[in-house]
C-alpha cells in the first residue's frame, strides 16, 4: 500500500503541476524559448470537435486546437444565421478584385458594410509577416467578420508546414472575429496550398474555389469579371449555410448597380 | 480517452487509488471494479456499440464452458462452430465493405458500402477470445475462469484497444495471485509509461508530420525526400505502436500484471524471420499457434511449409486491415519469409552468422526489404505505392541531400537519435531500467515531469490516434 501511496504521488505531482502551470497567466521564459502550456480544452468533457483532414494515417493538416480556443465559443456553437449587418473586412491577393464587385452587391441587399484590401501578388507569408498592416486595415474597418482569399500565388509552394504557420499567425491576428478563407481556384493540377488552408482553418472556415470551373481572363492567372461573380454566388450561398462556422445573411441580390465600398489597394515592392 | 491524452492520466490517477484499496481488500471486488472500468472505457470509446463486448464475452463464455463438457467429435464441432462465432462480429464490422468492394471490382457490379463503424478494439478481443476457447478446448488452462474472470481477461482495458493479445493462462493466474505487488513492478511500469509517451507523443508524432505530407503528396517531393519519409515511416509505425504496447504494459505493470514485451528492437533484425520474432511478438505468436501450427507447420515438408507461411502472413495482412494493400504488403513479408528459409536452406547456414561482413549486408537488406514493404502499407492504393516508389528512385537528386537537412534538421534529429537508442544493446536499455526502478521517489517524479512536458512541446495541437488503434 505504501509503495501504491508513492507512485501515485510520483504520477500526481507532475499533473498538478503541468495542470497548474496551464491554468496560470504567467509563462516561464528563458533566453527567448518559453515552456509550453497544455491545451485545458482537451480536458473538457466535450471538446471542441476539430475536423481531421483525412484518416489516422493520411491526416495531414488538422484544425488546431489553439485556434479553436482563440475563436469565441459562440461562433462554435451556432447554426442559425445571423441576420445582423455586418462590417465585412474583405483582404488578400489579387483575386479580391474580381470578387470583390459582386460582393458589394451582396453586401448592399444585405446590409452589410464592405472594406476591401487587394494587395497584388500578396502570400500568406507576406501577410503574416507584416501583421502592422492587417492591424491597420482591422482598425481601419472596425471589422467583425474577415474574408479572407490568399494563396492564388502559393499553389505549388513546398513549405507546407511554413504556410500553416503564417496562417495560424494571420488567423490569431484577427482574433475572435469570425473569419472565413476562400481558396484560390486550381489552375494548376494538386494544389497543396489548398489543404494546407482547409486543414489548418477546418472546414467550416474554408470556402473550396476547386470544385468550381472558371473561365480564365486574358491573363491566365484570374478568371474573368463574369466568371468571378459565379465564384462569388458560390461563395454568398455557402456563407448563409450551416457548413460555415457563422452563417450570416447573404441573399441574392436584386440589382448590381450602384456598387459603392471602401476599398484599398497595395501593390508588391519594387 | 487513449493513454496519450491528459484527460486518461488524471481517470488512471484516481482509478488506481481505489484500485490499491480494493486489491489488498477483496480480489473478487477488484476484479469486479477493474471490469466495470474496462466496461466503461469501452464505451467511451464505442458508444454505438458499447453493449457488443459484454454480448459476445457472455456468449463466448457459456458456448466454451458446454464445449468443455463433450468429447470426441462434439468437443471439435463445438470448438468450430465457437470459433466461428467469435469470429463473426469481426468479420461483420471490419470486412463487409471490403467483401463487396471486391464483389464489385470482380464482377463490375455497383452494391452500395454499408456505413459500418469499426468498433475499437475488436480485432484485439476477439483474438484473446478465441485464444481461451482453443487453449480450453486443447485442456490446456488448468484452472477453469469464472465469468467475472473471463469478462475481467476479455475486457482488461490496458489491453483492449490494441492489444498485446495475451493468452488466459498468464492472466487468470496473475488474476488469482494474493500476494503484495512488487515494487520493482509498479516502477517497470512507471519505466514503460514514460518510454512509451516519449515515443508515441514525442517521436512518432512528430515524424509523421513530414512523412504524411510525403505519403499525401509524393508529387511535390525529390526522391531524397521521399527515401527519408519512408525512413521516417519505418520508424513512426514503431515508435506509435511499440509506444502504444509499452504504455500498456506499464499501465498493466501497475496494477500488478507483468505482461510479455510486444517489441524487441526488430530493427536489429539481420533477416525477415527474425524481423517477425521481434515485431507485434504477441500477434506473430498468436498467428504460429493457431493458424500456422494447425495448418501443419513445418512438420508436413519443406513445400508446405513454405505454404504455411506464406498463408499465415497473408492473413496476418488482412488482419491488420481490410484492404488488398494490406493482403499485398502480407503476401510481400510472407515470400520474404519464404525466400529466407529457402537460401537458409541452401547456402546461409554455411556462413558464419557471428562475423560483420556476414552481419552488415544481412542486416542491409533485410532493412531495404522492411523499409519497400513499408510503402505498401501506408500508401492507399497499388498505383500511389507505384508512383511512390518510381518517383523516389527517377528523381532521386544528391544535391536535394544538403537542402534537407538543412530545411529540416529536427526532424532528422529526432529520426536519428532514435534509430541510435534502436541501436542500443538489450542489457544497456535493461540496465537503464534498473536504474530508474532504484532512483529516489522525487527524482522519478521529475523525470516523469521532464517526460510530460517534453510530450506537450512536441504535441501537435490535436491527439493523433494510434496507428494500429484502427487494425
Amino acid at each position: 500500500m505504501k509503495e501504491y501511496v508513492r507512485l501515485i504521488t510520483i504520477l500526481l505531482i507532475p499533473l498538478l503541476l503541468v495542470l497548474a502551470y496551464s491554468s496560470s497567466g504567467f509563462r516561464f521564459s528563458f533566453n527567448g524559448l518559453s515552456i509550453s502550456k497544455l491545451n485545458l480544452s482537451c480536458l473538457s468533457p466535450n471538446p471542441i470537435e476539430t475536423p481531421v483532414v483525412g484518416d489516422s494515417l493520411s491526416g495531414t493538416f488538422v484544425d488546431t486546437l489553439a485556434l479553436d480556443t482563440i475563436i469565441s465559443n459562440t461562433e462554435s456553437n451556432i447554426t442559425m444565421i445571423d441576420t445582423t449587418g455586418k462590417r465585412i473586412l474583405f483582404f488578400g491577393d489579387s483575386m479580391i478584385e474580381g470578387l470583390s464587385m459582386r460582393f458589394a452587391d451582396y453586401a448592399r441587399e444585405n446590409g452589410h458594410e464592405l472594406y476591401t484590401v487587394c494587395w497584388y501578388g500578396s502570400t500568406t507569408t507576406g501577410w503574416a509577416n507584416n501583421l502592422d498592416t492587417l492591424h491597420s486595415f482591422l482598425r481601419w474597418s472596425e471589422a467583425d467578420y474577415v474574408v479572407v482569399s490568399l494563396g492564388g500565388n502559393e499553389l505549388k509552394v513546398k513549405d507546407l508546414e511554413n504556410r500553416a504557420e503564417n496562417i495560424r499567425i494571420i488567423q490569431r491576428a484577427l482574433g475572435s472575429r469570425p473569419t472565413i478563407w476562400v481558396a484560390p481556384p486550381s489552375w494548376v493540377k494538386n494544389p497543396t496550398i489548398t489543404g494546407v488552408i482547409r486543414g489548418t482553418v477546418g472546414e467550416k472556415r474554408y470556402f473550396d474555389s476547386t470544385k468550381l470551373t472558371y473561365t480564365r481572363g486574358s491573363d491566365k492567372m484570374h478568371p474573368t469579371f463574369g466568371s468571378a461573380s459565379r465564384w462569388m454566388d458560390s461563395i454568398a450561398v455557402w456563407m448563409s449555410s450551416p457548413q460555415t462556422a457563422h452563417p450570416i445573411k447573404m441573399d441574392f441580390p436584386k440589382a448590381t448597380q450602384p456598387r459603392k465600398w471602401k476599398k484599398k489597394f497595395m501593390f508588391p515592392k519594387k | 480517452m487513449l493513454f496519450n491524452t491528459i484527460s486518461f492520466y488524471a481517470v488512471f490517477i484516481v482509478f488506481l487509488a481505489i484500485y490499491a484499496i480494493l486489491q489488498r481488500t477483496s480480489r473478487t471486488l477488484m476484479k469486479l471494479y477493474v471490469v466495470l472500468f474496462s466496461l466503461y472505457f469501452f464505451s467511451r470509446m464505442n458508444p454505438e456499440v458499447s453493449m457488443l463486448l459484454p454480448l459476445t464475452a457472455l456468449l463466448s463464455w457459456a458456448m466454451t464452458r458446454r464445449m468443455n463438457e463433450c468429447k470426441g467429435n462434439l468437443r471439435k464441432r463445438w470448438l468450430w462452430f465457437i470459433v466461428v462465432v467469435e469470429l463473426l462480429p469481426l468479420l461483420y464490422f471490419k470486412y463487409t465493405n471490403f467483401g463487396i468492394d471486391l464483389f464489385n471490382t470482380l464482377l463490375r457490379e455497383n452494391f452500395p458500402l454499408q456505413d459500418l463503424i469499426l468498433p475499437v478494439g475488436i480485432s484485439f478481443y476477439t483474438f484473446q477470445a478465441i485464444s481461451h476457447t482453443v487453449e480450453v478446448y486443447h485442456r490446456r488452462l488448468r484452472l477453469k475462469m469464472d465469468f467475472l474472470e473471463y469478462l475481467f481477461y476479455i475486457s482488461f482495458f490496458p489491453l483492449l484497444l490494441s492489444g498485446p493479445i495475451t493468452r488466459p493462462a498468464t492472466m487468470l493466474q496473475q488474476m488469482r495471485e494474493d500476494e503484495e505487488v512488487n515494487p520493482r513492478l509498479l516502477y517497470t511500469g512507471l519505466w514503460l509509461v514514460m518510454m512509451g509517451v516519449l515515443k508515441k507523443c514525442v517521436v512518432a508524432d512528430y515524424l509523421a508530420q513530414f512523412n504524411n505530407w510525403a505519403f499525401d503528396s509524393p508529387e511535390l517531393y525529390g526522391g531524397f525526400e521521399l527515401m527519408m519519409a519512408v525512413v521516417g515511416f519505418g520508424m513512426q509505425i514503431y515508435c506509435d505502436f511499440s509506444g502504444y504496447s509499452d504504455m500498456s504494459i506499464g499501465i498493466a505493470a501497475m496494477m500488478g500484471f507483468r505482461l510479455r514485451e510486444n517489441f524487441n528492437f526488430p530493427y536489429q533484425s539481420l533477416n525477415p524471420t527474425e524481423f517477425w520474432r521481434r515485431w507485434h511478438i504477441s500477434l506473430s505468436t498468436w498467428f504460429r499457434d493457431y493458424l500456422y501450427i494447425p495448418l501443419g507447420g513445418n512438420k508436413m515438408g519443406q513445400v508446405r511449409t513454405y505454404l504455411n507461411n506464406f498463408i499465415t502472413m497473408v492473413v496476418a495482412g488482412l488482419w491488420h486491415g481490410s484492404t488488398l494493400m494490406f493482403v499485398l504488403w502480407g503476401a510481400m513479408h510472407g515470400l520474404g519469409l519464404v525466400v529466407h528459409k529457402w537460401c537458409h536452406r541452401l547456402f546461409l547456414h554455411r556462413l558464419p552468422s557471428h562475423r560483420l561482413w556476414v552481419k552488415v549486408p544481412s542486416w542491409l537488406l533485410c532493412q531495404v526489404f522492411i523499409m519497400f514493404t513499408w510503402v505498401f502499407f501506408r500508401c492507399a492504393d497499388f498505383s500511389s505505392a507505384r508512383d511512390y516508389l518510381h518517383r523516389m528512385f527517377t528523381q532521386f537528386d544528391t544535391e536535394c541531400i544538403l537542402a534537407f537537412i538543412a530545411q529540416r534538421p529536427l526532424w532528422i534529429a529526432i529520426l536519428v537519435l532514435s534509430m541510435l537508442v534502436h541501436c542500443l544493446r538489450e542489457r544497456w536499455f535493461y540496465r537503464l531500467q534498473e536504474r530508474f526502478i532504484t532512483l529516489h521517489w522525487t527524482l522519478k517524479s521529475i523525470l516523469f515531469l521532464l517526460v510530460l512536458q517534453l510530450a506537450i512541446e512536441f504535441s501537435t495541437n490535436e491527439v493523433q490516434p494510434f496507428l494500429y488503434y484502427k487494425f
